[in-house]
């Protein structure tokens, strides 16, 4: 006979506090899943303990503004960041304890590069094509500023030195996440994909509330709005196919296609027949590979492909 | 089917219907504290049959291994008659009560969350607020509120447990505040 549910459940939710710990170890990684495997009644209660759990992130919007752990050298730490940024680009550590001075270091990316960071807390961050950000650590918050691209965030969390990313008058703090942030000048886009994170304007000035987010949820701001959506696993999966050096199309109009190929190379895409935009185009493409798309436009959309100069104008 | 996808299954649409569940299940047997283990035999028999298909309509689903577990368990008892066992016209109105496609509005979510909060115990409480709220680490919490680790992770854990059954067992109250 099996262990009565009450007993299942508390059990469940002890394995669930412990794994929020930072003390986790591969061995208790082992008897976790041990004790998952030993029947799906484990597993079944585990589920709905974590994902209640999960569903409890979003308490966080109780925290009220007024505790913010110093809003004030906050933002002006971001300035002295900017003052900072031309002086210590040529630093060539960085990150390397909480406590040092603070201390910034510029990473960049080109057109068509992509690069990974592993910072000394254990955090990675994957920069995307054409990305520019700075990492800077000061009184033992963790910030980095997203200036321009795209980025990849692992974050080894740590509840009393907060990863914060800044771009676009908004950051995102990590409750202990994985979570991408494209910022394309005018519209900035965080997607979670694991874990949780809050989502907060860096002033007040909007009245905006911060936002928990949870896997699959997406935030999209821009000067004057901000939305919210959900993606499922794949389409995230297939939003960073770029980590794998891969463009994903699933039913993409051929103008999104066209700019996304463009955020990878230098030879620009252009549609010369505007009719054509809304066309739908599918497939998976190396990022670098223009020539495979232009292969499939014209032999599968039986469009016309002619080069010219650093464009490639596809037309009808 | 992965257990992972089986998870994910469970936690969109199965977690939803858990509400209308309970209900339906404390409804049909006269001794409502075995409402909790019915519940989890619903759920391991719902994702046994689901590691090996997802099943197309969830709710119906759900609700036919709940309605055949009671059924097994009043046969069994031999105390409840069968007819007890909730007509299905009563069944398919319970389950129409939260569905697992209602939107929650964020702000009904967090009234969910506090109301959730409020039901703990005062010192489980403290310790679930300093971890959720300030995200405060285990020896963060211990250390305010002057006690153990352990006790911290016991309170934490209790407060899971309590919290899981308010946020999917209870049924919502309809719009109105107490």
């Amino acid at each position: 006979m099996s262990a009565p549910v009450q007993e299942i459940v508390a059990q469940a939710a002890q394995w669930r506090e412990r794994r929020d710990g930072n003390d986790w170890s591969e061995t208790d990684q082992a008897a976790f899943d041990a004790w998952l495997n030993q029947s799906l009644g484990h597993r079944v209660e585990y589920w709905r303990i974590d994902a209640a759990w999960s569903r409890a992130d979003r308490l966080v919007a109780l925290k009220s503004p007024g505790v913010k752990r110093s809003p004030g050298t906050f933002r002006a730490s971001a300035l002295k960041g900017i003052a900072a940024l031309i002086g210590t680009v040529a630093i060539g550590l960085a990150w390397t304890g909480y406590f040092d001075a603070p201390r910034e270091k510029i990473y960049s990316t080109p057109v068509g590069g992509r690069e990974i960071l592993t910072l000394a807390d254990g955090s990675q961050i994957e920069l995307n094509t054409d990305t520019t950000l700075r990492t800077r650590v000061d009184d033992g918050q963790r910030t980095v500023f997203l200036d321009k691209g795209e980025a990849f965030f692992k974050v080894k969390h740590d509840a009393a030195h907060p990863f914060v990313v800044t771009a676009a008058g908004h950051r995102v703090v990590d409750l202990g996440t994985k979570f991408v942030i494209r910022n394309s000048g005018d519209r900035l886009e965080v997607s979670l994909i694991e874990g949780s994170a809050r989502f907060e304007p860096l002033s007040d000035k909007n009245n905006q509330q911060p936002i928990v987010l949870t896997p699959g949820e997406v935030v999209i701001a821009t000067a004057d709005t901000i939305t919210q959506k959900k993606k499922t696993e794949q389409m995230l999966a297939d939003e960073t196919g770029w980590r794998r050096g891969i463009i994903v199309l699933h039913r993409t109009t051929l103008a999104e296609a066209v700019a996304e190929f463009n955020r990878y190379n230098v030879r620009k895409l252009v549609i010369a027949t505007p009719s054509l935009e809304r066309t739908r185009v599918g497939g998976t493409f190396p990022v670098e590979d223009v020539e495979a798309f232009t292969r499939v436009a014209k032999q599968v959309l039986g469009l016309e492909v002619q080069e010219k100069g650093d464009e490639i104008l596809i037309s009808r | 089917m992965t257990a992972s996808e089986v998870q994910a299954w469970f936690v969109r649409e199965v977690l939803p219907l858990e509400a209308a569940l309970m209900q339906f299940l404390r409804r049909s047997r006269r001794n409502t504290s075995d409402a909790d283990d019915l519940r989890h035999d619903v759920y391991v028999r719902v994702c046994e049959a689901a590691l090996k298909e997802i099943p197309a309509a969830t709710k119906p689903f759900v609700f036919s291994i709940a309605r055949n577990l009671v059924i097994d368990r009043a046969r069994h008892d031999q105390v409840v008659p069968i007819e007890a066992v909730a007509d299905l016209e009563d069944l398919s109105v319970a389950a129409d009560v939260p569905g697992p496609d209602r939107s929650v509005a964020a702000r009904e979510e967090l009234r969910t969350l506090q109301s959730a909060l409020d039901r703990l115990p005062p010192r489980c409480r403290e310790a679930v607020v300093m971890r959720k709220i300030d995200g405060l680490s285990r020896k963060e919490i211990a250390a305010r509120m002057g006690i153990a680790e352990i006790t911290v992770r016991r309170h934490i854990s209790d407060g899971m447990a309590i919290i899981a059954d308010a946020v999917y067992g209870e049924t919502p109250n309809t719009g109105k505040t107490p």
